[in-house]
């Protein structure tokens, strides 16, 4: 047998989960596996493996994985809080996984396989606090001598102000499925943990504080029916392993070695860096791993051939005819296979998978080239309607709708569009026709306005700035509002509020206004974070800036614009940043000289990557437009431009812009509300007299450009505006659980 | 370099493997052609097709359209490696297009097969994994069950409805949206 250490690292932008693994006598680090749709910092993995498969636990989903090759079982019922540990039945000589979780109801259960057991009453309170302290401490139970132990915590809410147990362990037996209790230790049991070590349950008394040198005691249980613990090694933390000193917990997650000389204990820091391999004999001690950047588990891993059990999904796939079923379906137009889910029980469990839409949302978006839909609204009727190119005839495309209403869409975020007018947000799947409302939220925000010395005429000065982005974390969409309740270029004054929507549960927060205010032009979003130009005409900076914001922290951050780009926030350009290629760019439009400049922001730096040369192209000069490149074909770098109603494709060698679809023939119909200008944020000097190019109405050009700051993406003229989409199966139930999405491989 | 370079090629394309059906019928293909298959490929690089390939799971009927179908796409991908260099651009352009014409001719004609030659071959892609050939397939199921309502694609492939009608309830609740 080949003992390893595997170490997981819970990467909180990303879903994903990485188990690598190494020797601890050296050696390379080897990827094992990862995990694709487990949830990073509410993963707990078991630190011991139990006659080689390994238990991780996902408190979200919540389902446990245990891997040998990486499985997931199904997720087991919904509790606040549980814990799972992984055992053997030696009688049956099978893996059984035990749950103990708490029902709302107080009741207690623990689930081994597929039938549940039901605490005994005098248990309860053991177990109460024994999965209270798993799910606190994220300790998972430990596995010795076929049963699984889960350490009762003397100082948990179960004893508070009440007489202290005699029990410090909870054990579990994994052939006769009952209960029993292990006597105390000579000492609180509070912050210690439990560890098998060498066959025996062990428990390890944290003394790092209160002692000198920093000590850790591990306590063996000789027998367990006499309950006798015994001092079995002192181990002395060395003074130059500081994260050992300081870290919130160390752990001694198990031995190897033969017997005493030569045994090993290895000990980790459940922080972020360090793990210690200390030779407790000779009471050498030396440091072995470093894993600096993520939220880091360890666990040892043993080298077996043990098959893991395969859910039911799994083996309902695994058939040949459900394959070429599935790879069928992925072909299918997103509105038909949803559709198809009501054909038979194994199509409607093939389709609701979540596997099955991402593998749909890869497939369809293989060849990330740009697909474009037009987005209309039929006057009266709430929402929004989508027409595929193809379909879509010019001519016909005026008749029976006019628009009424102002909005914006947002590129695609993983398979969804947001699309939004004054008041409310929608949240659409345009293939699949499906829709969530959200109402904005910025007019209630603004409770403490009264407190700003002259707030300005509401209506002059609203504006709202509305990004769609996913939260890796939660694999759910969010809408981040940001809403200026007032704006003064004059004094520099504002007053903005911002809140998070998360899309599924509609759980609204309110933040903490960015650092920097941000212009009116769109949110890019880009790997779990969202960012916006800023508008150096207001507040205490001059100087142009991106504020950055990572959706599952919700944390603000800055990127400065280096002084490369020379980006003199008083000259009249506007500026804005855009994500191509899964890269973040920064864009300044030029309209003096007709030129978009792209700055690429790579390895934390600008570095200037295109120039969009507009001056031979009449129908998107920066004059009369805000063009905003939206995406690159991948087949033959050609840019797509877009002016909000149309849309065309430069070509960087030619310098030219090829039309694709002009939605601006179509005359202006009607203009309802003159007077809300969405902003006049990085307003450009408009003559009057030269800006009548691309309208009929050659008086109403010049408010066109104006209403258009809302996002530029918007249009409020034309019945129909072009919009990006990703052909996708998200969508959220109702009431909600998320249909995960990866982002597409670049 | 050149040389020995296509003399390795040719010393390639005239390896000859041999498939073998599951009603044992055996198939002499160039390694060129089986090699559209990753499965096949695999074996290949792992040296395990000493005495033929078994492949218990395509009969004769069906390996031998199979075969048909590498065979044609193995010309066309050593067509266009070998010519790019021996045409002008243009020429290249037109002979290029004119193949792709007779390819996709070729992929229509070879679909003109009954519902369930098409399933199996789709098995059989999906066994050898030839994605083309997959992707052929599969596509052209797709096209003609778009569009059809859940009774029809019952119909289509005698598949009985196991779904309860509370499930059928929750489904029609759940994606509401896409009913209205």
């Amino acid at each position: 047998m080949i003992l390893q250490i595997a170490w997981v690292i819970l990467e909180p932008s990303s879903p994903k989960i990485w188990v690598y693994s190494c020797l601890p006598s050296g050696g390379h680090d080897e990827p094992l596996f990862t995990l694709d749709d487990a949830r990073g910092n509410l993963v707990d993995v078991a630190p011991a493996p139990c006659r080689g498969l390994t238990l991780l636990h996902d408190a979200l989903a919540p389902a446990y994985h245990v891997f040998n090759a990486a499985t997931r079982l199904p997720p087991c019922l919904d509790s606040p809080y549980a814990t799972a540990g992984l055992g053997f039945d030696a009688r049956a000589r099978e893996h059984k996984v035990v749950r103990l979780f708490q029902f709302q109801s107080g009741l207690l259960g623990d689930d081994a396989g597929a039938c549940r057991v039901r605490v005994p009453f005098r248990f309860c309170k053991f177990a109460r606090s024994g999965i209270w302290y798993a799910a606190n401490r994220k300790v998972p139970p430990v596995f010795v001598g076929g049963f699984l132990h889960w350490l009762i915590d003397p100082d948990g809410p179960e004893f508070f102000n009440k007489k202290k147990p005699r029990a410090a362990v909870l054990s579990f037996s994994l052939t006769s499925e009952t209960f029993s209790w292990v006597r105390s230790p000579p000492f609180s049991a509070s912050g210690a943990h439990l560890v098998e070590l060498d066959g025996h349950l062990c428990m390890v008394r944290d003394l790092r504080r209160g002692s000198w040198p920093s000590m850790l005691h591990i306590w063996k249980l000789s027998d367990c029916s006499s309950g006798e613990w015994s001092l079995s090694h002192r181990i002395e933390l060395p003074s130059w392993a500081g994260d050992f000193n300081v870290c919130k917990a160390v752990r001694v997650i198990g031995s190897y070695g033969d017997r005493k000389p030569g045994e090993k204990i290895i000990i980790a820091t459940m922080s972020r860096s360090l793990e210690a391999i200390i030779h407790s004999s000779n009471m050498e001690t030396e440091t072995h791993h470093q894993v600096e950047p993520y939220d880091v588990r360890f666990s040892l891993f043993e080298e077996t051939l043990v098959p893991v059990y395969r859910t039911k999904e799994e083996i309902a796939l695994s058939s040949p005819m459900a394959k070429a079923t599935k790879e069928i379906l992925l072909r299918l137009p997103a509105k038909s296979a949803i559709n198809f889910k009501f054909v038979c029980l194994q199509w409607h469990s093939l389709i609701r998978s979540d596997s099955f839409s991402q593998a749909y949302f890869l497939h369809k978006n293989m060849d990330r080239r740009p697909k474009i839909m037009l987005v209309g609204k039929h006057t009266g009727g709430e929402g929004f309607s989508f027409i595929p190119l193809d379909k879509w005839l010019p001519q016909a495309s005026d008749q029976g709708a006019f628009l009424d209403t102002k909005f914006v869409c947002s590129k695609p975020c993983h398979g969804l569009n947001l699309v939004s007018t004054e008041e409310r947000d929608y949240l659409y799947n345009p293939c699949l026709g499906f829709h969530k409302t959200y109402m904005s939220l910025g007019p209630m925000l603004h409770h403490d306005l009264e407190l700003y010395a002259n707030p300005v005429e509401p209506d002059e000065i609203r504006s709202r700035n509305v990004a769609l982005g996913f939260n890796p974390l939660m694999q759910e969409h969010v809408i981040v509002e940001m809403f200026y309740h007032m704006k003064d270029y004059q004094s520099r004054n504002y007053y903005l509020s911002c809140s998070v929507t998360d899309c599924d549960s509609r759980d609204v927060q309110q933040l903490t206004p960015p650092p920097l205010p941000v212009n009116d032009m769109p949110a890019a979003y880009l790997e779990g974070m969202l960012y916006w130009m800023s508008e150096p005409r207001l507040g205490q900076s001059h100087a142009r800036a991106i504020v950055s914001f990572n959706i599952a922290t919700r944390m603000f951050g800055v990127i400065p614009s280096r002084i490369a780009i020379s980006w003199d926030s008083q000259s009249p350009r506007r500026a804005f940043v855009a994500e191509l290629e899964g890269v973040l760019y920064a864009v300044l439009a030029n309209q003096v000289r007709d030129e978009l400049c792209l700055w690429k922001w790579e390895h934390g730096q600008w570095d200037r990557s295109y120039t969009i040369f507009l001056k031979s192209c009449l129908d998107y000069s920066l004059r009369t437009n805000i063009v905003v490149p939206w995406a690159i074909d991948p087949t033959d770098g050609r840019i797509l431009l877009s002016t909000g109603r149309r849309l065309g494709f430069y070509d960087p060698s030619k310098q030219e812009v090829e039309n694709y679809i002009a939605l601006d023939q179509v005359p202006i119909v009607k203009r309802k509300e003159q007077t809300w200008r969405p902003g006049d944020g990085d307003q450009m000097p408009l003559d009057e007299h030269s800006s009548s190019s691309t309208s009929s109405g050659k008086d109403l050009s010049h408010s066109i450009d104006q209403s258009e700051e809302l996002n530029g993406m918007s249009c409020n003229l034309s019945h129909l505006v072009p919009m990006l989409y990703e052909e996708s199966l998200a969508y959220y139930r109702t009431p909600g659980r998320v249909i995960i999405l990866e982002d597409l491989p670049i | 370099m050149a040389s020995a370079g296509s003399g390795d090629e040719k010393a390639a394309a005239a390896a000859m493997i041999t498939l073998i059906s599951s009603d044992n019928e055996k198939f002499e293909v160039t390694e060129a052609t089986a090699t559209l298959s990753q499965t096949i490929r695999h074996m290949i690089e792992d040296g395990c097709t000493d005495g033929g390939v078994p492949l218990p799971n395509v009969t004769s009927k069906i390996l031998a359209r199979v075969i048909e179908y590498c065979k044609k796409h193995a010309t066309a991908a050593a067509g266009e490696e070998g010519s790019s260099s021996s045409f002008s651009d243009a020429a290249f352009l037109e002979v290029d297009r004119a193949f792709l014409e007779e390819l996709e001719e070729f992929d229509d004609a070879f679909l003109e097969v009954d519902r369930a030659t098409l399933f199996d071959l789709i098995l059989a892609a999906n066994y050898l994994d030839i994605k083309g050939l997959l992707n052929l397939t599969c596509q052209k199921v797709a096209d003609s069950v778009k569009g059809k309502t859940p009774e029809q694609i019952r119909e289509m492939y005698n598949i009985v409805n196991d779904l309860t009608p509370e499930e059928e309830a929750e489904i029609r609740r759940e994606t509401q949206w896409a009913f209205e």
